[in-house]
């Protein structure tokens, strides 16, 4: 039987704490990072590919990345910094091997789940505007992902990294391994190249 | 102050909190006179609210379960079948693969020209030998690229003489042989050192292909012609007899009367004016060659003619010579090799078949 912790419940352990005890043999902790950062992994992988299933896939092969790689983690950044800088990479990956098959990848928000209790909706979390306002801000929120989409993979990647997951202009540097003036032109450009493309609808 | 465009870049990282005291404290109060730069900024706030606001979906239910069960299979991989060696990695397979079938491709492609090539010249020669082994001659072929047709496979051809002061024929020799044959027929005159003026052996066949031809195309003789139109049918290499005469004529009527008694022929051919001997040529049975040479050289008024021009070709043995003397001139012993034949006229069926030699008679006047 599947275990379901609470990310909440394990809180007073740090990632650091729970790399140790991973490393020591805790086959438990690696699960507990896993519950922890899944959501994150899988958003961020969500939003650089739009696509369910891919972004799936790629979230667990980055954990699955990490656990083979525990012995190699030095702890020179943070855990969250590794794990972003793994799936970003295999998000590129993903997406070039898209490109050489032609594909587009387009999602809407209304698409619907395979999961193991069958197909059901996307789920969104933290939705609490009322309905009327809710429909007006989904639309957009679509539009607005649709249009990042179409943003080159450079920019998209820092809109995502910023704005998504909140990550510090420092530590998309480091998840990009570029300097932080760069994150910084390079967030200016992209929200300027995504205020281009909404002219209109803002 | 900076101006708005400069401001702008950096209204981004204001939004963020990124930016140093100075320079928020420099945006802040570009601001406060700019109602542009501020709706910009009104702008940036909804479209980086917008971002922030994009859905937080939630993974799939098994989402760990399905990582652990990655990890495991990964530890501990499954036993590779038959398609995990036959297609993976495709990465390194399918370029191999390709690789092997362009090698592949390149081989049968270039074996199929060799072998065609291969097959294409043995035809030739091959064509060549049979046409030389029909006759029992080498044919030396105009440089015209000309169809073979069944009178020409069996006609001896020959090429025009080079100039050499005196113009000829050569049959079923090479170019060398022509370039020698004055030489040779003198040495044959000599008689001292009496050898084949022409020996048996083949000349290189020269192709019919225009582009194989070594010789440039030049037009036909009258000679050519000629002696393109006679039907030797399996001639052997001619030989070269060589009479001291003074009268062309009565050696040629000589030697027409001997040929018709043995169902040989002379072919008369142009000859130059400026030429210091004359010539022509018989066409008579093998057997013959000896007997009628022998003659020819008696009947010609010149017994020493004889003597010194002796006989070029092949030896003849004295019986042999006598036997076939006898019968061209109707004295022919009943035991002989033309037994039971009284004429010439009798043999021409016998003979039809037989090889015929192709004699070249020289008729130079006598020294003194």
């Amino acid at each position: 039987m599947e275990r379901v912790l609470n990310p909440d419940a394990k809180a007073e352990a740090s990632d650091q704490e729970l790399l140790e005890r991973c490393r020591a043999g805790d086959e438990t902790a690696f699960d507990d990072l896993v519950l922890r950062h899944q959501q994150r992994a899988f958003n961020v992988a969500f939003q650089l590919l739009r696509d369910h299933e891919d972004a799936t896939e790629v979230a667990q092969d980055a954990f699955v990345s990490i656990y083979r790689s525990l012995g190699d983690f030095r702890g020179e950044c943070a855990f969250t910094t590794w794990l972003h800088q793994i799936v970003v990479n295999l998000a590129r990956n993903k997406h070039r091997w898209w490109k050489r098959r032609g594909r587009q990848a387009s999602v809407s928000l209304d698409t619907t789940v395979e999961t193991a209790d069958g197909e059901v909706p996307v789920q969104v979390a933290g939705n609490t505007d009322a309905p009327d306002i809710q429909a007006v801000k989904v639309e957009f929120v679509e539009l607005l992902s649709r249009r990042m989409h179409e943003l080159p993979r450079k920019f998209r990647e820092v809109l995502v990294l910023r704005n998504v997951d909140n990550l510090s202009y420092e530590e998309i540097a480091e998840v990009l391994e570029c300097s932080i003036g760069t994150v910084k032109s390079r967030i200016a450009r992209a929200r300027e190249a995504l205020r281009e493309s909404l002219k209109g609808e803002l | 102050m900076r101006n708005c465009r400069n401001i702008r870049w950096e209204l981004s990282a204001y939004l963020d909190g990124e930016l140093t005291p100075p320079q928020r404290t420099e945006v802040e109060a570009h601001l406060a006179s700019c109602t542009h730069c501020q709706q910009a900024l009104l702008e940036m706030k909804t479209l980086v609210s917008g971002v922030g606001a994009l859905p937080k979906l939630q993974p799939a239910p098994r989402f760990l379960a399905e990582v652990r069960r990655k990890i495991a299979r990964a530890e501990k991989p499954e036993a590779l079948t038959w398609r995990d060696h036959v297609f993976r990695p495709f990465w390194l397979k399918v370029p191999l693969e390709v690789a092997a079938l362009i090698v592949i491709v390149g081989l049968v492609i270039s074996g199929e020209l060799r072998l065609s090539t291969q097959k294409i010249a043995p035809l030739k020669l091959a064509k060549a030998e049979n046409r030389e082994n029909e006759h029992g001659n080498t044919v030396l072929s105009e440089t015209r690229a000309r169809p073979a047709t069944a009178k020409e496979s069996k006609s001896a051809v020959a090429a025009q003489a080079p100039a050499m002061g005196t113009p000829g024929l050569a049959i079923d020799d090479d170019k060398k042989q022509l370039l020698d044959k004055s030489a040779a027929s003198e040495m044959v005159a000599g008689g001292a050192d009496n050898q084949p003026a022409v020996g048996p052996r083949r000349i290189p066949v020269v192709r019919n292909d225009d582009e194989l031809s070594t010789t440039p195309p030049s037009a036909p003789s009258p000679v050519v012609d000629l002696i393109r139109s006679i039907e030797f049918p399996r001639s052997k290499p001619s030989e070269i007899v060589t009479v001291h005469a003074r009268v062309f004529d009565e050696v040629r009527n000589q030697a027409q009367q001997l040929a018709a008694r043995c169902s040989g022929r002379v072919v008369i051919v142009p000859q130059s004016k400026d030429a210091t001997e004359q010539t022509f040529f018989v066409a008579l049975p093998q057997e013959y060659v000896a007997a009628f040479k022998l003659e020819l050289l008696k009947t010609s008024g010149s017994s020493t003619a004889l003597a010194r021009g002796g006989i070029a070709g092949e030896s003849v043995t004295a019986s042999a010579v006598a036997a076939s003397t006898g019968v061209l001139t109707g004295n022919a012993p009943t035991n002989s090799s033309a037994d039971g034949l009284a004429t010439f006229g009798l043999k021409d069926d016998a003979t039809a078949a037989a090889p015929a030699t192709l004699l070249e008679i020289r008729v130079v006047a006598p020294a003194n």
